[in-house]
Parts: structure tokens; sequence; C-alpha cells
């Protein structure tokens, strides 16, 4: 970690080149930090910092840093990282986070040095100066003795076996799908449930739904079918009053549900139809079609309350 | 009624997408499972070829393989693909056993005394083991076969340093050949 003497260079223009160093005023603190020196082998990544403090109108021109690929023919700059913040007495301080990998293949421990990051930095008018970042020397050691040990001969050439491909495991995926269809058997159970469907069918809470199951069957058998499908909507209204239903109880009953105010002119329609059929002259006053899209109606409103 | 809406819809739109959920896990099943009989198809010795959106994983069962069998141009030539879908951990890996495949030919041509024809097989096993470790630092067997390959021919400043200049002048071709006169005697 030796820093030369702050020789930066000053190229202003000419005529202050020669002047003593008044360059060394824009780097004002040039500091590294490095990992342990030795034990360092081949194939090892090491980050050098290099924190540089810059006096006000200069900035580090980072396009003069060095671009991440090989740095010597043992040596890889792996990648460049500035971080910017305010220093002490406003200048700007830089962190120069480099990271190396040596492939340097050593026969002994052998000393090795990282050479010196440029540093330049320049004035918004065009001034620049250079300096030298620090060089970091460390000892590189060989993975392998000199002399190939056991076996001798061939063996000193013998490689390190191929990597095997992973064989690819399906075990999330296959766990993925049986969730995803154990959720579907949820999902339809819950529709299921909601619908009155099988095997739900016979669940008190839905009576429209099984009355709307049965007039959809008998409302359009003539006669006697239309009979059977008021009858069943009738049973439907009387399970969810939880008593005889008639027409003049109605108004209470829609006041305790109001999602089937929306159908009230129907059902009085309803109930007035069926009291001519079964009590009246005997003709059915509400077509057969208008039964069947009332009764839907109520099991679709049965869902919603 | 909004509320009333939404528990008259929700179970129907719950089983809606449910379904798509489904559908969707069963056809990457189907998609993996499909690879992973390519993959054992490749174990077993058949060569057979990946399809076209194989992932890189495959793709580097494939280079092994053809590396294994000392086909290495055809396994150079997924490489492209290898680095794009794999990552850098399944390129490392593709790159070690190219490295690998490489000093296999070259210390089979130091064993031929043929060292003309090991010293690029060293120099292109050393660039594969050295984009492995690039890859990844920690694959050691990669540290250690480019220590081998590195005693059987050393990089030297001076070679880079010449080698340099040869690429810095590459017009020169025809400087070096003897020149004879003609016409006069």
């Amino acid at each position: 970690m030796r820093w030369r003497p702050l020789a930066a260079l000053a190229l202003l223009a000419g005529a202050s080149a020669l002047a003593p160093d008044p360059a060394a005023a824009q780097i004002l603190d040039r500091s590294m930090t490095a990992p342990r020196p030795f034990g360092v082998i081949l194939g090892d990544v090491f980050t050098l910092k290099t924190r540089v403090d810059v006096a006000p109108p200069f900035r580090l021109d980072a396009s003069a840093l060095p671009k991440p690929g090989p740095v010597t023919y043992w040596l890889d700059l792996r990648s460049i990282e500035i971080r910017e913040e305010s220093g002490p007495n406003g200048a700007t301080r830089y962190e120069i986070a480099a990271e190396y990998q040596t492939f340097y293949a050593a026969l002994e421990a052998i000393e090795q040095t990282v050479p010196p990051v440029k540093l330049v930095v320049t004035a918004e008018d065009g001034r620049r100066a250079e300096a030298d970042g620090a060089s970091w020397s460390f000892i590189t050691s060989p993975l392998r003795p000199i002399v190939a040990t056991a076996g001798g001969g061939s063996s000193a050439y013998s490689i390190r076996p191929d990597a095997v491909p992973a064989r690819p495991s399906l075990r999330r995926s296959e766990i993925a799908a049986a969730a995803a269809g154990a959720a579907a058997l949820l999902a339809l159970g819950l529709l299921a449930w909601s619908r009155a469907w099988p095997p739900f069918h016979k669940r008190p809470a839905r009576p429209f739904a099984v009355a709307a199951r049965a007039v959809a069957r008998q409302a359009r058998n003539g006669e006697a079918g239309w009979r059977g499908a008021a009858l069943s909507l009738h049973r439907a209204f009387d399970a969810a009053a939880g008593r005889r239903l008639l027409g003049e109880d109605l108004a209470a009953f829609l006041a305790a549900r109001p999602s089937f105010a929306r159908l009230e002119p129907t059902i009085r329609d309803f109930f007035e139809a069926s009291r001519q059929a079964f009590f009246g002259a005997g003709s059915t006053p509400m077509p057969a079609d208008d039964l069947l899209s009332l009764s839907k109606s109520l099991a679709s409103a049965e869902r919603a309350s | 009624m909004t509320l009333g809406l939404v528990r008259s819809l929700a179970p129907a739109a719950l089983l809606v997408a449910a379904l798509v959920w489904l559908g969707a896990s069963l056809w990457t099943l189907q998609g993996e499972r499909a690879e992973r009989d390519v993959f054992d198809a490749l174990a077993a010795n058949r060569n057979v070829e990946p399809p076209d959106d194989a992932s890189g994983e495959l793709l580097f069962a494939r280079a092994h393989y053809l590396l294994s069998r000392d086909r290495i141009d055809e396994a150079q030539a997924l490489v492209g693909r290898i680095v794009d879908r794999g990552g850098p951990a399944v390129a490392a890996r593709f790159h070690y056993d190219l490295g690998n495949a490489r000093a296999r030919r070259a210390v089979g041509a130091v064993e031929a005394s043929q060292i003309n024809k090991a010293i690029p097989e060293v120099r292109l096993a050393k660039d594969a083991y050295r984009a492995a470790l690039r890859g990844d630092p920690g694959l050691w067997d990669a540290r250690y076969n480019l220590d081998v390959v590195m005693r059987l021919v050393r990089d030297f400043p001076e070679f880079e340093a010449a080698e340099e200049e040869t690429k810095a002048q590459p017009k020169k071709l025809w400087t070096d050949l003897p020149g004879r006169p003609r016409g006069l005697p």
C-alpha cells in the first residue's frame, strides 16, 4: 500500500505544466483497503477499494477508469463500481470498488502486483489532472506440487472429471399441479354448494334452487305440469318463510328479504295466478315461460341473499 | 346488492381462476416431462437433438454428450444458447467441460509427441477454463485443471507482448518472402 508522492501531472495548457505540482491540490486524499495479501491462489476473486477526495470544481472522470476485461495476461478486472458522496471540507468523496480475479498459476509462492488504477479528474472549464492509484502486491501460492506425487508419469496430466448435468426434477411442477387440481376441486365444490347442485341439492337453505329445477322439469307439460310446478314453487316459498305462505303474507315475507324486492310484482302475479288456477276458473293465466323465468330469478336472488 | 352479487358470482369466478391455474401448471409439467425424456435419452447414450426451446440445463446435457465424444465443434455451436438460457452457473460448467475436452485432446497429442498440435489445444483449454472461472469462481475443478494445462504450456508475458505486436501489424504479409531479382542476371 505504498503511495507514490502526489506527482499528479498538471496538464494545464503549456505554461503551468512545468510549475511545481499545483494539481496536487485537486486530489486531496487517497487511501485503499485490500484483503489479506497472502494465501491467494489461482481463480481467486478479490476487491480493492480506493477512496479519493476531490476538491470542488473538479470531478472524477469515470470514463478514464479501466473497463472490465483482462488487465494483464494473468489478471482480469471483473467489475468496477464508483460510489459518490460528499466528503470533508466540501470535497467530493469517491469510493471505487474494483473486483479482480487472478489466473496466475504459481509454481512456488511468489509475489505479484496488481497495477495501479489511473485517476483522472476534470473541471468544467477543461482543466485536467491525473494521479495513479495504489498498486497492491500479494503472495500467490500453487495448488499442486511441482513434481507429480502419486503414480508418476501419466498422472501428471490427469485432470478432474467432467461436470455432469443434473437430472431435472419435476417435483416442483408436480406439487404445483396437484395444488391447482385441489383448488379446482374445492372451487367446484363451493360452486355446487352455492347453487345447491348435487350432492348439495337437498340443502334446506336453497329451496328456490330445488324448485327451479322442478319447475324446469314440469312447467311445459300442459295443465297438470303447470300445477305441479306451481306447487313446487309454493313449497319453496313455504320452506323459505318457515310456514305456509299465502298471498296476504307476502308483504311481510318480502320486507324480511330485500333481495327478493326486485321481483315483487312478478311474485304477486304468480300468487294471483295460482289462486286462479287452483281455486278459480281453472285457466292458467301465467304462461309457463314466465313461471320458468320467475323460478330462475328467485333461485338467483336466493344465492345473492 | 353489490355484496349479494359478489356472493352469487364469487364461486363461479373462483372456479374459473382455479381451472386456469390448473391448465397452466399442467402445461408446465408436460413441458418439463418432455424435457426430462430428452435428458434421460442423452444419459442413456442415445443421440437425441434437444428441441428449439430447450432450457439451458438440457442444452448443457446435450453439450456434455457431445464433448464426452470429442465432438467439440458441434458442442461449441450451442454456447450462445447455453449462456442466454442457463445463466452464468450452467455456462461455467459448459466451459469447464469444453476445457476438459480440449485438455484431453492436448494430452493425447503430447503423448503422441505431436507438440505442434498440442499447443493450440492447450491455449483453447485455458481460455475455456478461464471462462468457467469467470462465470463461477467456486468451480474448484476448473482451477485444478487450469493449473494442470498451465504446466503443459505456460503463459508468459513475453509471448503475450509478441502476440499483440503481430496482431497490431496484420498487413505485413509479404515482407518476409525472399525476393529474387528478375530480368537482368
